[in-house]
C-alpha cells in the first residue's frame, strides 16, 4: 500500500479511537452516577 | 495434504522443573487458602480497652455477640445517663441479667475483662454457664446464664449481623485489644494483629504441610500431563485450518481484533479525558439550572421512591433563581403531613400560606415522604440561610423525633452531597460533631461507600448532570412504577388531581385492619415517656425531658435554631376517641413538655390540630384541603406575629 493510501486510513483510525475514547469518558461519568444510587429504593406505603 | 488426512499428534513434555515450581505455587495458594478459612481460638477471657462514645446513637449498643440467628448470645453495653453504663446480656430464647451500673464518662477509656460461656466453652471438654465481667476497681460482676455453642468465626466484636432485638447492629464505641489494636466485625481473627496471627497458625500449618504438598505434586503433574496434550491438540487444529481451503469464522474474529488493536492509544485516552471533563464542566452547569418547572412539591415521578434523587445544588438553585433575596422567604420542609399528602395540588395547603401572607413572602414546599426535621429541606436551608437574611425553615416535627443531624438513612445522601460540595457553613463545633458523625458512618461498608461516593461527586458532578438529564431529556434508570413509559423523563410527568380523596377518608376510617392498627398505635403512644409504677400508676419519665433535648440539639446548628419553626400536629380526633380520657391526657401533656423542651433548645414551635375535627384529616395523621387550610392560617399567624 502507498503513503497516500496509508494517510486516510491512519485518520480514521486517530478519529475512531477518539470517538471511542469519548463514549468511554462518558460512560465512566455516567457510571459514577449510577453507582451512587442504592440498589433498592425505600418503600414506602402512603394511606 | 488435506485437512481429512489423519495426523500424528505432536507430543510435548513440561520440564520437571517447572512442574515442581507449579507445585511450589500450588501448595502456597493451599496454605494461603487454609489461612484464610482458618480462625484461632480465643482466650477464655477476653480483655479489651472500651472507649465510651461521647455521642451515642441510641440506649444500647453490641459489645460482644456469638452464634447464629436462633442460637445466639448477646452481651451488650447499655448507656443508662451520660456518666453511667451497664452490661446486658441475651441468651436466644432464655434472656439474661443486667450488670449493677458503672461510672464512665464520655471518650474515657476503660479496660473490660470478659468470660462469655460461648468463647471459654470453644476450648475441648469445656462447659461454662457463668458470665464474668470485670473492670478494675468498678465492677466484678458474675452471673449464671444461658449460652449456645458457636465456631471462632461467629464471634462478633460490637457488631451484631446476627439479628434478634437484644441490640442494634453496630456500636459506635470503640474496642481495641491491650496492645492498640482497634477491634471490630466478624470473626475471631479480628481480635489480632497480622504478626500475631501468623505465630498462632504455625502449629497448624506444619500439620497440614504434608497433605498439602502430597495434593499440590499430584495437581502439578496431572496438571503438566494435561497441559502438554491441550497443546498438542491446539497445535495440531491449527495446522490444518491453515491448510484449509475453507477458513473459518474465526478468520473473520481475527481480522477485526487486529484493526481494532491497531487503534492508537493517545487520542483515544485524549477523547477519553476531554469527554469525562466535558461532563464534569456540564454537571457544574446543571447544578446552577432551574431544573423543576412549575414546581408546586415533590411527587412520585421526583422522588427517591422512583430512583429519581434531587441534589442539594437543585433544590438550592431553584431558590436562588426564583425566590429574590429581598423577599422573606418561607422554607417549607418535613414529612409528608406538610408535602400535603390527602390534598390535591390545587387544594395544597402551601397556596393558602403563600396568600395569607402575601407578595412579601415566598413559599416554597420542600417537604418530602418520610423525611425528619433535619432532613431533605433542612439541607437547602442550611444552605440558603446566609444568602437570605429573612428566612425561616417551617417543619413537622414530634416530641419523640428521633433524626440523625444527616437525616436518616433515605436522605442523607443530600446532606453530605451538600457538605463535600462547600454548601453547609457550620462553626467549628458544629463540625467536629459532624466530623464525628462521619468517622462512626464510615465504619461499616454503606457508610464507606456513600462518603466515597459523594467525594468523588463533589468533583464529577456526575448525579447533578444524569439527573438533570433524566429530567429533562431521558431516565435511564428502570422503577417498577413506570413498567409502560421506563425512559420518560420525569419533567415530563404532571400531578394530577385525585377525585377520591373522601373515599380515602371513608376507607381510613372503616377499614378495619388500619383503624384497628392505628388505634393499637394509639394505645403504644399514649405510654411513650411515661413509666408505670407498682401499683398500676403512670408518671412521667424523669429522662424525657433531657432525651427530647438531646434528639434537639443534634437535629441543626445552634445558629439557625432561631430560624427554625417545628409544628407538633396533633393527631386525628377520630382514631383518639378509642383511647381513653387519660390516654387522651397524657399524649396532650407529652406534646406540652415537647413544645417547652424544643423551645428551650433554641426553636421556635408551635402545636397545630388541637381542636381540629375528624373531617380534616384524611386518614390519622394526614390533612384533607379543610385541615390544611387551618394548618395554614396558624402558621401565618405565627409568621406574621413575629416575621422572620
Amino acid at each position: 500500500m502507498n503513503p497516500r493510501q496509508r494517510r486516510p486510513q491512519r485518520w480514521a483510525r486517530i478519529l475512531a479511537a477518539t470517538i471511542l475514547g469519548a463514549m468511554a469518558g462518558v460512560c465512566f461519568h455516567y457510571l459514577l452516577y449510577r453507582l451512587s444510587l442504592p440498589s433498592t429504593p425505600f418503600i414506602y406505603v402512603a394511606f | 495434504m488435506s485437512r481429512f488426512d489423519a495426523q500424528p499428534r505432536a507430543r510435548s513434555r513440561t520440564p520437571i522443573r517447572a512442574r515442581l515450581v507449579a507445585a511450589v505455587i500450588i501448595l502456597l495458594g493451599l496454605c494461603a487458602v487454609d489461612f484464610a478459612l482458618w480462625n484461632p481460638i480465643p482466650p477464655p477471657v477476653v480483655s479489651l480497652q472500651f472507649t465510651r462514645p461521647s455521642w451515642p446513637e441510641g440506649d444500647r449498643e453490641p459489645f460482644l455477640c456469638t452464634g447464629v440467628s436462633g442460637a445466639a448470645d448477646f452481651l451488650y453495653v447499655t448507656y443508662i445517663d451520660p456518666e453511667t453504663i451497664a452490661f446486658g446480656y441475651d441468651s436466644w430464647g432464655a434472656g439474661g441479667p443486667t450488670s449493677p451500673p458503672v461510672k464512665i464518662k464520655p471518650d474515657e477509656t476503660v479496660t473490660v475483662r470478659v468470660r462469655m460461656p460461648a468463647i471459654a466453652n470453644l476450648r475441648r471438654g469445656a462447659d461454662e454457664n457463668t458470665l464474668q465481667i470485670s473492670i478494675p476497681q468498678r465492677l466484678d460482676w458474675r452471673a449464671t446464664v444461658g449460652n449456645h455453642r458457636c465456631t471462632p468465626g461467629q464471634i462478633e466484636w460490637a457488631w451484631n449481623d446476627i439479628g434478634g432485638t437484644a441490640c442494634p447492629e453496630r456500636a459506635f464505641a470503640t474496642l481495641r485489644t491491650p496492645s492498640g489494636h482497634v477491634v471490630r466485625g466478624v470473626g475471631t481473627k479480628r481480635y489480632y494483629r497480622v504478626p500475631e496471627l501468623l505465630r498462632a497458625w504455625r502449629p497448624h500449618g506444619f500439620r497440614v504441610l504434608l497433605p498439602y504438598a502430597l495434593c499440590a505434586l499430584a495437581i502439578a503433574w496431572v496438571g503438566a500431563q494435561w497441559g502438554g496434550r491441550t497443546r498438542a491438540w491446539f497445535a495440531t487444529r491449527a495446522e490444518t485450518e491453515a491448510a484449509s481451503p475453507f477458513p473459518s469464522r474465526a478468520a473473520d474474529h481475527y481480522e477485526a481484533y487486529t484493526w481494532l488493536s491497531r487503534l492508537p492509544a493517545r487520542p483515544f485516552l485524549i477523547g477519553f479525558l476531554v469527554a469525562f471533563g466535558g461532563c464534569v464542566l456540564a454537571g457544574h452547569w446543571a447544578s446552577r439550572q432551574v431544573l423543576f418547572r412549575s414546581f408546586l412539591r415533590f411527587f412520585q415521578p421526583i422522588q427517591p421512591q422512583t430512583y429519581f434523587y434531587p441534589t442539594a445544588h437543585e433544590l438550592v438553585s431553584y431558590v436562588e433563581r426564583t425566590v429574590p433575596r429581598e423577599k422573606r422567604l418561607v422554607l417549607v420542609g418535613g414529612a409528608s403531613y406538610f408535602r400535603g399528602t390527602g390534598q390535591n395540588p390545587s387544594g395544597l395547603w402551601t397556596r393558602d400560606l403563600q396568600r395569607r401572607l402575601g407578595d412579601g413572602y415566598a413559599v416554597v414546599n420542600f417537604a418530602i415522604d418520610q423525611a425528619g426535621p433535619p432532613a431533605f429541606a433542612a439541607v437547602a436551608f442550611q444552605a440558603l440561610a446566609r444568602e437570605y437574611p429573612h428566612m425561616i425553615y417551617v417543619t413537622t416535627g414530634g416530641t419523640f423525633s428521633d433524626d440523625p443531624t444527616d437525616g436518616g438513612d433515605v436522605y442523607r445522601y443530600i446532606y453530605w452531597d451538600a457538605y463535600y460540595k462547600g454548601m453547609l457553613p457550620m462553626s467549628k463545633a458544629w463540625r467536629e460533631r459532624v466530623q464525628l458523625l462521619i468517622e462512626r458512618e464510615e465504619r461499616d461498608r454503606p457508610g464507606q461507600e456513600l462518603h466515597l461516593g459523594k467525594r468523588i461527586d463533589a468533583v464529577a458532578y456526575a448525579c447533578d448532570l444524569w439527573s438533570w438529564v433524566g429530567y429533562r431529556g431521558l431516565f435511564t434508570v428502570w422503577a417498577d412504577s413506570y413498567p409502560l413509559h421506563p425512559f420518560r423523563p420525569r419533567g415530563a410527568y404532571h400531578e394530577a388531581e385525585d377525585p377520591n380523596m373522601a373515599e380515602h377518608q371513608r376507607h381510613a376510617r372503616e377499614a378495619p385492619e388500619y383503624r384497628d392498627l392505628m388505634i393499637e398505635r394509639g394505645h403504644g403512644g399514649a405510654k411513650m415517656g411515661y413509666v408505670q409504677d407498682s401499683g398500676g400508676e403512670w408518671h412521667i419519665d424523669p429522662t424525657v425531658r433531657k432525651s427530647i433535648a438531646a434528639r434537639y440539639d443534634r437535629m441543626l446548628p445552634r445558629d439557625v435554631r432561631g430560624r427554625t419553626l417545628v409544628v407538633l400536629l396533633h393527631g386525628n380526633p377520630f382514631f383518639e376517641s378509642f383511647l381513653s380520657r387519660e390516654e387522651r391526657a397524657r399524649i396532650a401533656e407529652m406534646f406540652d413538655i415537647g413544645d417547652e423542651e424544643i423551645r428551650r433548645e433554641g426553636y421556635r414551635c408551635l402545636q397545630v390540630g388541637k381542636g381540629f375535627s375528624a373531617d380534616d384529616y384524611v386518614d390519622v395523621g394526614h390533612f384533607m384541603a379543610s385541615g390544611g387550610r387551618k394548618i395554614a392560617a396558624a402558621v401565618a399567624a405565627d409568621l406574621l406575629s413575629n416575621p422572620p
